[in-house]
């Protein structure tokens, strides 16, 4: 018995192996880039795991009181060794006995009980820039509430907030 | 008797290491593109990372009212140039911002072959009319070289120097 020796010729067979393996390569890419891209996405944050630091140089990171009223000062340095990534935005968080108060510091912002401590710099908020024209930066936060921790986090262009950068205690200013 | 016609016909082993080659040079290839966007450009200087150079930057600076900053390179490491920065009410400001303008540091100090060891040199920073005693902090600033090219590198205020204007 003669087998029949017909079928695919080696050419098609050829171009049917690699249209298979790029359809197969497509379908796989559009499972693992979306999954790839979200993994890379939680490194973000890497570059600013300790961009802000509470600066001690000017002695305050301290509160006066007046009557119920505290006056928070507190010094921030943006400490990054890169300067071609930026944060968009910064979040302090005052921690006191009973809970926590989230402030969010965005260039440009007004905030009714957050001002820059130099007054020269206008109304307006500004965010230490590593290599920028204020690298570190004071802000007077006003609060009837006593406040004995301040932490700060890194908040990226897409809102998402980065972990904490540092923290410090918060004592009564000695002058 | 059966005769069984068994095509003898595929790729031959040259064409298919060839392939194998290429299949390996054109995924080195992607990882390598790849990589090169992730891991961080390194600065180097005199073979050691640029901040430890840093560590062992020493100068004495001199600011004079009219806005000349004298500088005079006491350490080993030449320094490429220097950015002014001034101390205000709880704030930093950065009077040279270091940013590139035409090949230059915007508002930055630049010496053009680097300041060796023992030499001194002036540069003119705009101040803003300063007056006498107020302080200034000096930040020195040195070349690094990549593999590829060189680029200027500011050490951390760290290793800035604070001087005081005078008349």
């Amino acid at each position: 018995m003669i087998l029949k020796k017909r079928g695919v010729s080696s050419v098609v067979a050829t171009m049917l192996l690699i249209v298979l393996t790029i359809v197969s390569i497509a379908i796989l890419a559009s499972f693992t880039v979306p999954f790839v891209k979200k993994s890379l996405k939680s490194t973000d944050c890497f570059e600013f795991r300790s961009y802000f630091k509470f600066d001690n140089s000017f002695g305050y990171n301290c509160y006066n009181e007046n009557n119920i009223q505290k006056s928070y000062l507190i010094t921030l340095k943006a400490d990054g060794s890169s300067t071609e990534q930026k944060p968009e935005s910064l979040s302090l968080r005052f921690f006191k006995n009973t809970g926590v108060t989230v402030v969010n510091i965005k260039n440009g912002d007004t905030l009714p009980d957050m001002i820059m401590l130099d007054p020269s710099l206008g109304p307006s908020l500004i965010i230490p820039i590593a290599g920028g024209t204020y690298p570190l930066l004071s802000y007077n936060y006003t609060s009837n509430d006593l406040y004995n921790k301040v932490e700060v986090y890194p908040v990226l262009a897409d809102n998402k907030v980065c972990d904490k950068s540092d923290s410090i205690k918060i004592i009564k200013c000695s002058n | 008797m059966f005769k069984i016609g068994v095509s003898k016909k595929g790729l031959s082993p040259v064409i298919a290491t060839v392939l194998l080659i290429s299949l390996a040079l054109v995924l080195a290839l992607i990882i390598f593109i790849w990589a090169r966007s992730v891991i961080k450009e390194k600065v180097e200087k005199f073979g050691e990372t640029i901040e430890s150079a840093c560590d062992d930057v020493s100068f004495n600076a001199e600011l004079e009212s009219s806005g000349r900053v004298n500088i005079n390179n006491l350490g080993n490491v030449p320094l490429y140039g220097i950015e002014v920065r001034k101390r205000g009410l709880g704030l930093v400001k950065n009077l040279g911002a270091g940013y590139f303008d035409n090949g230059l540091p915007k508002g930055a100090g630049k010496f053009d072959n680097g300041l060796p060891k023992g030499a001194g040199k002036s540069v003119d920073i705009e101040l803003g009319n300063p007056s006498v005693g107020e302080e200034f902090i000096i930040v020195p600033i040195l070349l690094g070289e990549t593999d590829l090219y060189k680029k200027p590198y500011t050490c951390s205020e760290d290793f800035g120097k604070i001087a005081e204007v005078v008349a």
